[in-house]
Parts: structure tokens; C-alpha cells; sequence
């Protein structure tokens, strides 16, 4: 489980620290404060403890900087400087460390200087799995061998969900959470979904529909239920999406979030970015007492124009909630318009 | 009997214990600048405070528009609502009649809201009254609160139903 993370100049963050709920952790904000950044940063820090890949490459590719040069995920300031992130969780009681140092002035990522825990890092994978706001899984066939072959320009977080996509359904029964889960998603997508040659297909009554073919809100929900059925997504392991409601009829939005729901309780940690005021609402409907969240929110100071972060686990006191804002401007209007 | 507040009236089954809260001689502390709400309505187990906005009453729009749209503005809405709220939660503990939860509800009647509206109304003012605070507080401070239309009041207590009076034959 991430506890914690510490940036030192790097991307959007001159500095900041954000701790997190070992649970749901909802980040907000407006674009620009750096959601994705947090996202993405955590994500690559859990792959490389299962891949034993080097960090800073995994960085680079993930946040897939022009050239793919470390040295420009270092905040732009005046003169030659460093930037650093420092990533902490906890295994047992035990709380790892590990912390990426790189400079502004030199653009390989191998002179970016690893340090912490690294032996025992790497020594305890912890499994994730990071959904992009684009969804991939209608480009899948091709594409992993296509990434593998040729340089081309995608960030590499859409070439892993397709691999984690493609793994095969776990062997054995499933347990009760998840049936729960798959459950509920089959009944949202009204059928399982099925992978022929790296083709998804959603099969039902009426027989195979390719992913090609399916609305992209359905191919979501379609896609967490293959995550949960190969067991990608299980206790310990956690899930990174970016912006879920992009594409989703609100109506599935409730599903989408009692699914994230019972993934907590089933021992995922989730790390999620919206712009969306249903899925924040769900949230704080379908949430109870005994649920484990943060809800992070990302602002620019007022004074210094960084960026600075208010966590809090109650709904109500998300401070700056500008998705509220933004509809209370509406209602405003209404008002205006109305009268 | 009927408690009339300008074109909507609140009509209480017998036996229902109704307060004219914003009143002088229940209250009478406006000029120490405490609010207060509309009603207090005690239940068995709890108390409702309620407060009525009818931005569609007959006459509310003949004075200055800005002045009666800046009215009903959220965050006109928002400070007033909160205001008024915790005023009078003071006033009772100072009675002594802070013992059962409180319900706050606040009814607005507006053909042109829609239901995310009063979603929003209702964060906002969960926000700022504020309904609770972070772990040093033990309870929240208002047990629910609720920015709503007459529709959800009157379906919530059917014994204490509010009415526009210009729809029943009243001016």
C-alpha cells in the first residue's frame, strides 16, 4: 500500500506531500495541477517492483518526455537545479522509501541517482495496474508487438494495460468478493467479455460483439471486469485511472463507483482523478463509515501560483472543491436567467 | 391551524408541535444580530428546522431584479442559510432544547431549478454550516441537512405539508 509521496521540483510540484488513504484516494483539480503527474509517478514505482526494471526509465517512459529526456520532468526554474520524488509504502509495519534524484542538466536516465530501500523495493512486488483516460483495448490487436518492435510515441502505460488486459482468467474458483464484482459488471455490460487473437469481444445472447463496435463506456466497465477475472486486480494490489467517468454515461457512473468501492474492501488501493461532479457524489453516497478514503485536492496558490494539496477523508470538507464551484456558477446563472 | 409565511402556508396535522421561530416573541434577539430560522417542528425523536425560500411567489420579482437574484445566489444562500442555522442551534442550547438531533431543511421552490441544483445548494451549505468538522468534533452538527423543493418536504412529512396559497384560493 503507498502511503505517501514527496515531490521536490519535479513536473508540476515545486513541492509537495501527500499522504494517502490506504483505501480510495480521490485527487481533484482543476488541469494542470499535476493529477496524472501523482498518478503516474506512483504507478511506475509499483510496476518496476514487479518488472525489477530501472525507475527512471519506467518515469521516462510513462510520462514520455520530448527525446525522452529525464532531466524535463524536473520543474523548469531559474539556473541548473535538481528535482526529486520520494515514494513510501508499507509493507506490514514496515514503511519503504524510494526516492529519485535527477538534474536539471543531465538528460539520460541513467544519471538520475536511486536511493532508499531499494534492495527490499524490489524484493516485494506490489502489483498494478494503471488505466489511461484513452481507451486502448478496441486497438489491442498488433499494438503490444507493434510498441515492442518500433519506437513509436505512446506512453508506455498504454501498452501495460493491454498486456494486463490480455493475461489469461485465473485458474480455480473466484471468491466471493470478486464474484461480487464480476457480477455486478456483467450485469452492467449484460454479458462477459472474451479475447480472440488479441481481439476483445463482449459475448452475450445475441453472440460476439467486438470491442470496435461496443460504446466506449461499455468497453470500460468491460475492461475492469477482464482485470478482476485474470486477477490483476486482487488484495494488495492497486489501481491507478485516469479521469474514469471520460466516456461513461453518467448512469454507469454509479456502477463504476460501486465497483471501486467493493475493490477496496476486497484490499485494493485505488488512485483515481476526476473533473466529474457524479463520480464525486457517488462517492460520498455510496460510502460508508467503515471505507477507507482521501480525497486529495489540487490547487495553484492564490500567492505563489504553486501547486499545493488539502487532503481530507470527508466529502464535505474537500477544500478547493472547484467541481462544486463550477456547478454552484451554473445554478448562479440559472438563477441569473431564470428571474 | 395553518402557518402562512407569505404565499406558501404550512399546514401541520393536530398535535404536531410547531414554532414560529422568526418571530419577536419567540426569539426576539434580531437585533443582537442572531437569526433565526423559520420553524421548529419537534418530532419524537428529533427536530426539524426549517426554512422557506419561494423565489416563485407572486410578488417576489416586482422589486429590483440584481437585488433578488443576488438573493437567491449560492453564496448569498450559503451565508444567510448557515447563519441561521447555527444562530438559532445557540438559542435553543441556551433554552435547553438541544436534546434530540436536528434535521435542517431548507425548502426552496423554484420551477427553474432542476435536481442538481439543489444537489449543489445542499453540498454548499453542508460545507459552510459546516455539518462536521474533521476528527475533534464527536457529532455532527446538524444530524441532516437538506436543500430541497416542496415536492421532497411534503412526500418526507405528509403531517406537515406546505402549500402555495395562490393555488388554493387564497391571495
Amino acid at each position: 500500500m503507498f502511503t505517501r509521496i514527496v515531490f521536490d521540483r519535479f513536473t508540476a510540484f515545486q513541492k509537495a506531500d501527500i499522504v494517502f488513504s490506504p483505501g480510495i484516494n480521490v485527487l481533484i483539480g482543476e488541469n494542470g495541477t499535476g493529477k496524472t503527474q501523482v498518478l503516474k509517478a506512483l504507478y511506475a514505482a509499483a510496476d518496476v517492483s514487479v518488472t525489477k526494471k530501472s525507475f527512471a526509465e519506467k518515469l521516462t517512459k510513462v510520462f514520455l518526455p520530448s527525446r525522452e529526456h529525464i532531466n524535463r520532468l524536473v520543474k523548469r526554474g531559474v539556473g541548473r537545479g535538481s528535482g526529486s520524488l520520494e515514494v513510501f509504502r508499507k509493507i506490514g509495519t514496515e514503511e519503504l522509501r524510494l526516492r529519485l534524484s535527477i538534474n536539471s542538466w543531465e538528460d539520460s536516465h541513467l544519471k538520475a541517482t536511486l536511493s532508499g530501500h531499494k534492495k527490499t523495493w524490489f524484493e516485494h512486488p506490489v502489483h498494478s495496474v494503471y488505466i489511461p483516460v484513452k481507451e486502448m483495448l478496441a486497438n489491442a490487436p498488433g499494438f503490444k508487438s507493434l510498441y515492442e518492435t518500433r519506437n513509436i510515441h505512446f506512453e508506455e502505460v498504454y501498452a501495460d494495460i493491454i498486456t494486463k488486459a490480455l493475461l489469461p482468467p485465473l485458474r480455480g474458483p473466484s471468491d466471493t468478493a470478486r464474484r461480487k464484482i464480476t457480477s455486478i459488471l456483467q450485469k452492467a455490460i449484460d454479458g462477459k467479455i472474451t479475447v480472440q487473437k488479441e481481439e476483445f469481444f463482449l459475448r452475450n445472447k445475441q453472440g460476439n460483439l467486438e470491442f470496435t463496435l461496443l460504446a466506449e463506456g461499455f468497453r470500460k466497465l468491460g475492461l475492469l471486469w477482464t482485470l478482476v477475472q485474470n486477477g490483476t486486480l486482487l488484495n494488495g494490489s492497486v489501481l491507478f485511472w485516469d479521469e474514469p467517468e471520460a466516456n461513461l454515461n453518467p448512469k454507469l457512473i454509479k456502477t463504476l463507483i460501486e465497483v471501486l468501492i467493493e475493490l477496496q474492501r476486497m484490499g485494493v488501493q485505488v488512485f483515481i482523478s476526476t473533473h466529474n461532479y457524479t463520480v464525486l457524489k457517488e462517492f460520498d453516497l455510496q460510502l460508508t463509515q467503515t471505507d477507507k478514503v482521501c480525497y486529495h485536492s489540487l490547487y495553484r496558490s492564490q500567492n505563489t501560483n504553486e501547486v499545493e494539496v488539502n487532503t481530507t477523508d470527508q466529502y464535505d470538507l474537500i477544500n478547493p472543491n472547484k467541481i462544486l464551484d463550477t456547478f454552484t456558477d451554473m445554478y448562479d446563472r440559472e438563477i441569473a436567467r431564470s428571474y | 391551524m395553518a402557518y402562512i409565511e407569505k404565499d406558501l402556508e404550512l399546514f401541520p396535522a393536530p398535535g404536531l408541535n410547531v414554532i414560529k421561530f422568526d418571530e419577536s416573541y419567540t426569539h426576539g434577539l434580531t437585533g443582537y444580530d442572531m437569526k433565526a430560522v423559520d420553524y421548529i417542528i419537534e418530532y419524537s425523536d428529533f427536530y426539524v428546522f426549517l426554512e422557506l425560500k419561494d423565489p416563485d411567489a407572486p410578488n417576489a420579482r416586482s422589486r429590483n431584479k440584481q437585488e433578488f437574484i443576488n438573493e437567491f445566489k449560492a453564496d448569498t444562500l450559503k451565508t444567510s442559510l448557515s447563519k441561521k442555522y447555527r444562530d438559532s442551534f445557540i438559542y435553543r442550547w441556551a433554552q435547553d432544547k438541544v436534546d434530540k438531533p436536528i434535521h435542517y431543511y431548507v425548502i426552496v421552490s423554484s420551477t427553474s431549478l432542476k435536481n442538481v441544483d439543489y444537489g449543489v445548494l445542499t453540498d454548499k451549505l453542508k460545507k459552510f454550516l459546516p455539518q462536521q468538522h474533521n476528527k475533534a468534533w464527536k457529532r455532527k452538527l446538524a444530524a441532516k441537512c437538506l436543500v430541497a423543493p416542496i415536492e421532497v418536504w411534503n412526500k418526507e412529512f405528509p403531517d406537515c405539508i406546505i402549500r402555495r396559497r395562490s393555488l388554493i384560493g387564497h391571495d
